[in-house]
């Protein structure tokens, strides 16, 4: 439960200067990690002449190259590839992720990656979206898929889903590979596709706690006979994540504010923990108090190693948002913003959100644009 | 945009979102009714139908 490798940390970036290797001992074999001019790389620590260990030999950082103490072929820190003799075949090389001053390997990554390509819809043969460029929304990267109004982004969001009436014309979606646009909406959901829905449905009579249990039962995920004590399981989850015993009594969405609405969607994605997260204008319509519970509800879905309830796929959790990524920093700069210095509680309030770990990781679908939260 | 699609995108096989939205249907009755003798009683049958009409729960 939980126990899948998510991604191993190597080192910070500031242990190793440029031009320097390291050796790393790590499940699937020893790696040498080298600081380049370039930036971080690494390869198998084995020379693909003879079994030696690269991470003996000499950086040339400037053209991102080792050289192997015994023989001295070099090979290419790019691409693994031999640039002198006697080495003839590559060395394998071992991808790499830097973020925010640590270095991972990117390859034991679990990371489940949504692609999205050539992507056709419509509703009574009238086009309704068309996406040509693929896009790939992948853990570790949570992604917007830009702020401007009319692109079709409530659209795409259903679509992925497999909402009803939406046919789709042209165009895949893999999740992990899988294709999911001949599959019905609760396979999809089961794949681990998750989407919190801008305007939640109402569903009368039908409690919030017998919905989820009914969708965990039927992913296998809890048996038949752990479905009785869901509800008071849910409800010694930790106060943060807000699980009260009255709102999984409650009906779904029957009656609930805006703002609880979007709670509600967000407890939901907690408990339910999804592969990826299509967040469709969460932050929208909320306050300071509810976008703070939310972001952090999706901080907590989308961070490893938090205790999953179910026996859970994976112990991550993409979220891509589909306004803004919804995380305690993009909340801090709502929090300052005009609105909420008005009043005296509610700047107490922002103050308080300012001072909430985590950090914004807003990066549009491809893009790599990362922010700091103010100090 | 239905219930059933909404429960269904939480991962809810079909027939069970649908006998869960029939079930649904009587809870404004079970409120109404004050004995709860009575009413465990008739949501327990009107559960026992609905699995004949859902194809089981």
């Amino acid at each position: 439960m939980g126990a899948d490798p998510v991604r191993v940390r190597l080192c910070a970036t500031g242990d190793l200067a440029v031009g320097q290797v390291r050796r790393f001992e790590i499940e699937g074999g020893a790696i040498a990690l080298v600081h380049c001019e370039s930036g971080f790389r690494a390869l198998v620590d084995v020379c693909s002449h003879e079994d030696y260990p690269l991470s003996e030999g000499e950086v040339f950082a400037d053209v991102c190259e080792i050289e192997c103490l015994r023989h001295g072929s070099t090979f290419s820190l790019s691409d693994g590839s031999p640039q002198s003799l006697p080495a003839t075949q590559s060395v394998k090389v071992v991808p790499i992720e830097v973020d925010s001053g640590d270095v991972f390997r990117g390859d034991q990554l679990t990371a489940s990656v949504l692609k999205v390509s050539d992507l056709h819809a419509g509703v009574d043969s009238r086009q309704i979206l068309r996406r040509h460029r693929p896009r790939s929304a992948k853990w570790g990267d949570p992604c917007g898929h830009g702020p401007r109004t009319a692109q079709a982004k409530s659209t795409l969001a259903h679509v992925l889903m497999g909402r009803p009436g939406y046919e789709v014309t042209s165009g895949s979606v893999t999740l992990d590979g899988v294709e999911l646009l001949g599959s019905a909406p609760f396979a999809r959901a089961q794949a681990g596709l998750f989407l919190t829905f801008q305007y939640p449905i109402e569903v009368p009579g039908v409690p919030l706690a017998s919905a989820l249990t009914e969708a965990l039962v039927a992913a296998g995920r809890i048996t038949e006979a752990e479905s009785g004590p869901l509800g008071a399981r849910l409800s010694q989850r930790p106060p943060e994540l807000g699980i009260s015993p009255e709102i999984l009594a409650r009906p779904m969405n029957v009656d609930l504010s805006g703002g609880e609405a979007k709670r509600n969607e967000t407890l939901q994605l907690a408990i339910l923990r999804p592969r990826i997260a299509i967040l469709d204008e969460l932050d929208s319509g909320l306050d300071v108090d509810a976008l703070g519970q939310v972001s952090r509800r999706i901080e907590r879905a989308t961070r490893e190693g938090d205790p999953p309830l179910a026996s859970s796929r994976s112990p991550i959790t993409a979220a891509c948002s589909l306004s803004c990524p919804p995380n305690a920093s993009t909340c801090c700069r709502r929090a300052g913003s005009s609105r909420a210095e008005d009043l005296s509680s509610p700047r107490a309030r922002a103050d308080r959100l300012r001072r909430l770990p985590g950090r914004c990781r807003c990066a549009r679908w491809g893009g790599t644009r990362r922010r700091r939260p103010p100090p | 945009m239905s219930s059933a699609f909404y429960l269904e995108s939480r991962g809810v096989p079909p027939a069970v979102a649908e006998r869960l939205i029939l079930l649904g249907f009587f809870e404004d009755l079970w409120v109404r009714i004050a004995a709860p003798g009575v009413r465990d009683h008739l949501a327990a049958a009107v559960a026992a139908r609905l699995d004949g009409v859902t194809g089981g729960g």
